[in-house]
């Protein structure tokens, strides 16, 4: 397993290199001359200046490169160009609520799309299979920004149950986490639906079926046990997503999260927070593979080996 | 892919003496799906109505009618007027001609790279493969819009840098899929036949090999179209895609949501459902395309 572990750590380099390379080089590949880009229009020379000694786009290109690999080592990202608070006091206090928000999500949409994938597997081709697929697919195609839109008439304007937007109370992530489970629910039931009916095919679930079983333990215990290795691959891939879909929906919801601060953050052009933001959510992404493989590990021991 | 063909291949000529052409079969199997039909169906008129519209509407998605301002639906303005007093409807239909536009060239674009690398990497193998699939690998892991919001910043929002931010992601799916149908193409008779006769290796890739993968590019075509929208339109309701003044259905609702506070629900409630049917339909005819092709393809393998 400590083998398994290392090579795993191992592979995330050349990856995490490739990433930071590309957001390194994003600053630099805007057309024309980053400074006055980023500076604006209407800045004089020296705002300019001040900006290119700001990000150090001045000197030659390997040493920023090193610089940059230093500094967000040492977690020293700089000042937004905007605000001028800390790039990371800003992420700090934004990753909070994103996490919280991304977590219940992920919690409940996993939960339901897997109830209700193997409920249309089990009752595959019946009238119930049909509901909850077409439920799936509608899931999918479902633009979340609207889907979100439409709970808060419903629930904050018509009802008055919730409040429309921001962050005050507990009450307030229950919109926003539907709004940004829909997705991943929809491809989990499907998903599991899938990798259900294959099991369901195999000899030992016939096997379990003949020495007298339930049927609700062969389901549950033996099809879903083993159902459940492509599926934890696939919960990996949708957290994935869901980091993404988390900043249209924090948009929806004005969540104070990373999304957000992101989205201002290209709309007033401060390349500081977008390099660190940027950095952050690869960043995230990659440990979350990494979860995912050490998880997958164990529940699947052939893997380590390979 | 392969294996499809040359399962049916032998089964037709076990089974009866009247030989199907792949082609006749794939139809065959593609009616029998009535809802991915009816999704065929229902793009088919969107088209129609998106490019028709301007002749058959009485307004065009512009007219300014400040006497007329965030009107429910009538029989007049059928999905209502915004707070400029412009038909809803009218820009609804030329959202449509935008979103399609959009969608099917970005993912055009993306195609068009990916199944060129795919191609590459599959026929020459090698540190090609490793490097193509590596990258592949890293993009096709990263969320879409992640990606194209990173691509959005760079080059600024517009039109043509949506197409571009959204064709970037399509591009590791269609290299992956075609890369898995060249392995497995290289190796058959027919492509071995070509090359002892002396052609060259572009003339085996493009003219031999790519025809016997294209149906499955075709199916992931159409899914992505659907997800391309989507994006597109997520970006746009952000902020970071066309500029907000422009009809598309995800500006609309970012414009409209301003007015939902006030009850006018119409704003958002029909440029939201025109993105879900539309996208929806381009999920349901795609699953049946693939459906009718290969049982056994499934894109999260």
């Amino acid at each position: 397993m400590h083998l398994y572990l290392i090579r795993r750590l191992l592979a995330m380099l050349p990856v995490l290199w490739m990433i930071s390379i590309f957001v390194f080089l994003f600053v630099h590949a805007i057309p024309g001359d980053p400074a006055r880009m980023i500076a604006g229009e209407q800045a004089t020379m020296a705002d300019v200046e001040a900006v290119r000694r700001a990000l150090k786009l001045d000197e030659p290109l390997l040493i920023q490169y090193f610089t940059f690999v230093k500094n967000t080592v040492t977690l020293d990202l700089g000042n937004s160009l905007r605000t001028g608070e800390s790039v990371y006091d800003m992420l700090a206090r934004a990753a909070g609520p994103t996490f919280l928000l991304a977590i219940c999500a992920l919690g409940w949409s996993v939960v339901f799309g897997l109830f209700v994938g193997v409920i249309s597997a089990v009752r595959s081709g019946k009238a119930a299979d049909h509901i909850g697929m077409i439920a799936a697919v509608s899931g999918i195609s479902m633009p979340n920004f609207w889907l979100g839109l439409l709970l808060i008439q419903l629930f904050s304007l018509k009802l008055g149950w919730v409040g429309t937007s921001g962050f005050d109370s507990a009450s307030d992530l229950i919109l926003p986490s539907i709004t940004l489970g829909s997705g991943v629910a929809a491809v989990m039931a499907r998903f599991t639906r899938s990798a259900v009916i294959e099991v369901v095919r195999e000899d030992y679930i016939r096997t379990a079926r003949a020495k007298g079983l339930v049927e609700r333990i062969v389901i549950w215990k033996h099809a879903l046990r083993n159902a459940l290795i492509p599926v934890v691959t696939m919960i990996g891939l949708q957290f994935g997503f869901l980091i993404g879909g988390s900043i249209v929906v924090e948009r929806v919801f004005r969540w104070p999260g990373l999304g957000s601060v992101l989205v201002e953050a290209i709309q007033f052009r401060d390349f500081a927070v977008i390099q660190a933001e940027l950095m952050l959510f690869s960043l995230q992404f990659l440990l979350i593979n990494l979860l995912v493989d050490i998880l997958y590990g164990f529940i699947n021991p052939a893997i380590r080996y390979k | 892919m392969t294996t499809f063909i040359n399962d049916t291949a032998q089964n037709t000529l076990v089974k009866d003496t009247k030989m199907r052409s792949p082609l006749s079969e794939f139809w065959r199997r593609l009616k029998a799906r009535r809802l991915a039909i009816f999704s065929g169906g229902l793009l088919g008129l969107l088209f129609l109505f998106a490019f028709a519209a301007p002749i058959f509407l009485p307004f065009t998605p512009d007219a300014f009618d400040y006497s007329n301002t965030l009107k429910e639906p009538s029989l007049l303005h059928w999905a209502g007027t915004d707070e400029f007093g412009r038909d809803v409807f009218a820009r609804l239909m030329f959202g449509a001609k935008l979103s399609l536009l959009i969608g099917i060239s970005s993912v055009t674009i993306g195609a068009v790279i990916g199944v060129t690398f795919g191609l590459f990497a599959g026929y020459y193998g090698g540190w090609i493969d490793a490097v193509t699939m590596r990258v592949a690998d890293v993009l096709f892991a990263f969320p879409g819009i992640l990606l194209a919001i990173g691509i959005i910043a760079i080059l600024g929002p517009g039109i043509l840098n949506v197409i571009l931010a959204v064709a970037i992601f399509s591009v590791p799916a269609f290299a992956r899929i075609v890369r898995g149908g060249t392995l497995g193409l290289k190796e058959s008779t027919y492509v071995e036949a070509a090359r002892a006769a002396g052609a060259p290796d572009r003339i085996i890739m493009f003219r031999h090999i790519l025809p016997g993968i294209l149906g499955a590019v075709i199916v992931y075509f159409t899914m992505r179209v659907g997800t391309s929208i989507l994006t597109a339109a997520s970006l746009s309701f952000i902020g970071l895609g066309v500029e907000p003044s422009v009809p598309e259905w995800g500006a609309m609702l970012s414009a409209g949501r301003e007015y939902l506070m006030a009850g006018k629900w119409h704003l958002t409630f029909f440029p939201g459902f025109a993105i879900f049917v539309t996208v929806m339909c381009f999920n349901v005819f795609g699953d049946g395309l693939r459906d009718a092709l290969d049982p056994k393809l499934d894109e999260t393998k």
